[in-house]
């Protein structure tokens, strides 16, 4: 049966199972991937995703037809990844590489690797970075608001960014040299 | 002219005007604004990569979503039983309406069938004090009557001494000082024009019309009895005409013993009317339809704790040990109940409950086997890693509350002079609305504190089922005080997940209350 988006959203306040299916049908494959981005493997994003999911059905009720469903949805995802995040060890990272911190990147690199490795490499990233780096550079959050909801001082999340940045301009190079290296024939 | 068409072409005007309009900026916003962006396009270029990617979750997780989910009851569902409530709740105002109403009209109905003689004579001989009123005039009197010119008041309704209206509504006339007094005259007035109507046609049937006026005076005005005084003037002021057979009134004679016989049943029907300044409400004086009751106690808190049926794990153990750490105790409860009576018998409540449940915590601890955990001896709390024992010196608490929004029916079976024998019983929806309660774990290690109904286990509202029979003494006809033992059981569990041991709190308590009625 085929659902339009309010008669889903309809079906859901309703708690419709049918519908509740259908809305998760709709979206998990984007929201996991959401969810992907701010965990460190497939397991810890498949919960993310389930939490996420939960409260999304309890509390649609509340959306109430102001800019897209879909942004809704994954502002859920993102507020239950920080959540989880809250309630695990927060470390911020220092032990970057000093020695290339400061090296040049060629942001064209990002298109010659795939999506699929960007998030691999996302997800390698220590918690810290992960988080920072996510809210900034994919979610579009200022400083300001990700020290809003972490709790921390916006010095401390513009630092980790940075760093989270260059973790990430150093590990992507990487793989692209690795990947564009000549080869070789064994003398 | 169209007034719009103008304000139109004034828009387009001015939204010319100002699409055209530029306004340089100054020149180092320019500077500023660089300097909050990205000094290459990495982040859009990783955003773009990564917004677009869509993985499959695993089947499993839409399985685990759906465990978790409540069984909502769809909102057509929701509407037809909130439909059905209502609806019940209208009947019964209805019904209510409707029965003041028939009685209402009952007390009011003016007799006005015709009263033949015969049937004037089953009347006397069935009800003594319905007796026909018959008078009339001696023969050297100069107002005299035909002797069949019999004024009749056959008909006192009994109803008048059952009913409730009829008796509110002389009470409210000698409220408002009115003593019935206006009832003797205005008697004695129509008596007259009638008898006068009768005596111009004395062919007709005289006695027909008179008992309607008397009996409708009667029903609804009068509610004191009549003196001798009273009844003696009635007598002076009547006017017969005078008529030809005079003899044969004689043997029709209007006493005073024969007004006061009439008026007897009245009397039986109002015994306080007789004194009414010093009236005061009879106790099985009925009043409105709506009381409140007020009540408090304590009860005994239990938990009946059930093996989850969902799961592969088995609690067993676990349920075993918390069932001999978890010990009962007496907790506060008390409520605030609307209650509407639709009958003598039935009255339907509904307000607020407050219900505490607690238990102690009584246990002890045994320390880890390994020496992980050391360090442990000197610790006054209990570790994560502890095995949790029945006995031993360590307590702690399991506190909830429940905020409980009742429907309640409530049946009184008996009746004793003071005192009433009621049933209560019904559904209420339990609000948690606090929780301070320690749970031991489900490998009987540590305990988990549960501060509120998001932390772990989580935990939900529960409907109650309440049954209190209920024993009061009435004080007056409006206050009752009385003792109501409570049993309350929950429908469902309040652990809100089926991974977990369920719990069924129930209570088994004393209450005392205080009802108003209005």
């Amino acid at each position: 049966m085929q659902y339009n988006e309010q008669d889903i959203i309809q079906g859901c306040i309703d708690g419709d199972r049918a519908c509740q299916k259908a809305l998760y049908g709709q979206h998990a494959s984007k929201m996991l991937a959401v969810c992907m981005r701010y965990s460190k493997d497939r397991a810890e994003a498949e919960d993310m995703l389930q939490e996420g999911f939960l409260k999304v059905f309890q509390g649609i009720s509340r959306f109430k037809g102001e800019g897209s469903f879909e942004g809704w949805i994954r502002r859920i995802m993102v507020f239950t990844a920080i959540n989880m995040y809250k309630h695990r060890s927060r470390k911020f990272q220092e032990d970057l590489d000093k020695e290339n911190y400061d090296a040049p990147f060629d942001a064209e690199i990002v298109d010659k690797i795939s999506a699929k490795e960007i998030l691999a490499f996302v997800q390698q990233m220590p918690e810290g970075y992960r988080v920072i780096f996510n809210l900034y550079a994919v979610e579009g959050y200022t400083h300001k608001q990700i020290s809003d909801e972490l709790g921390i001082a916006i010095g401390t999340s513009k630092s980790q960014y940075s760093r989270a940045r260059q973790w990430m301009q150093q590990v992507l190079a990487k793989h692209y040299h690795i990947l564009n290296e000549p080869f070789e024939e064994p003398k | 002219m169209n007034p719009l068409k103008n304000q139109n072409k004034f828009e387009d005007k001015l939204k010319k005007q100002m699409d055209g309009m530029e306004t340089k900026p100054t020149d180092d916003l320019w500077e500023k604004l660089a300097q909050s962006l990205p000094e290459d396009a990495f982040e859009y270029k990783v955003a773009g990569k990564l917004d677009t990617t869509k993985i499959t979750p695993d089947p499993e997780t839409w399985a685990a979503i759906e465990r978790r989910l409540p069984i909502a009851i769809p909102f057509y569902k929701r509407r037809i039983v909130l439909g059905l409530a209502a609806f019940l709740f209208m009947l019964g105002f209805l019904s209510q309406y409707l029965l003041q109403n028939e009685i209402s009209l009952n007390n009011n109905t003016v007799n006005t069938s015709t009263t033949t003689q015969g049937q004037k004579e089953k009347d006397a001989s069935s009800i003594k004090s319905n007796k026909a009123l018959t008078y009339a005039r001696s023969k050297n009197e100069s107002n005299t009557i035909d002797a069949d010119v019999q004024y009749n008041i056959p008909q006192v309704k009994p109803y008048l001494r059952n009913s409730t209206r009829s008796k509110s509504a002389a009470i409210g006339l000698l409220a408002e000082g009115r003593k019935a007094k206006l009832a003797k005259s205005e008697v004695v007035e129509r008596i007259g024009n009638n008898e006068t109507n009768n005596a111009e046609n004395q062919t007709s049937k005289p006695n027909e019309n008179t008992t309607s006026v008397l009996q409708n005076d009667l029903g609804n005005n009068v509610s004191a009895p009549l003196s001798d005084k009273d009844v003696q003037s009635v007598l002076k002021q009547v006017d017969l005409p005078t008529t030809a057979n005079a003899k044969k009134a004689e043997k029709n004679t209007l006493s005073i013993d024969s007004v006061k016989n009439v008026i007897s049943p009245i009397a039986i029907a109002y015994p306080q009317a007789a004194n009414a300044e010093n009236y005061s409400m009879p106790d099985e004086m009925p009043s409105s339809n709506y009381s409140i009751t007020a009540f408090t106690g304590y009860n005994m808190c239990y938990n009946h704790l059930v093996n989850p049926n969902t799961t592969g794990k088995d609690f067993t153990k676990n349920i075993a040990l918390r069932n001999s750490v978890e010990a009962p105790t007496a907790e506060w409860t008390g409520a605030f109940l609307a209650n509407l009576h639709l009958n003598a018998k039935w009255y339907l409540s509904s307000g607020i409950i407050l219900t505490n449940f607690r238990q102690d915590l009584r246990f002890g601890v045994q320390k880890p086997v390994n020496e992980l955990y050391g360090g442990e001896d000197n610790a006054s709390y209990v570790h994560n890693s502890d095995s949790i024992t029945n006995g031993g010196g360590q307590t702690g608490i399991i506190s909830y509350s429940f905020t409980e929004i009742p429907f309640l029916v409530s049946y009184k079976f008996a009746q004793k002079q003071k005192f009433e024998f009621e049933v209560q019983g019904g559904l209420s929806w339990g609000i948690l609305s606090g929780a301070n309660a320690q749970m031991v774990d489900q490998y009987n290690v540590g305990l988990l504190q549960i501060n509120s109904k998001t932390d772990f286990p989580p935990l939900r509202n529960v409907f109650f089922f309440t049954v209190q029979p209920m024993a009061s003494y009435k004080l007056n006809s409006a206050v009752n005080i009385g003792v109501m033992p409570t049993f309350k059981t929950s429908l469902n569990s309040m652990v809100a997940t089926p991974y977990w041991v369920q719990q069924y709190p129930y209570f088994v308590g004393l209450n005392v209350l205080i009802r108003k009625r209005f």
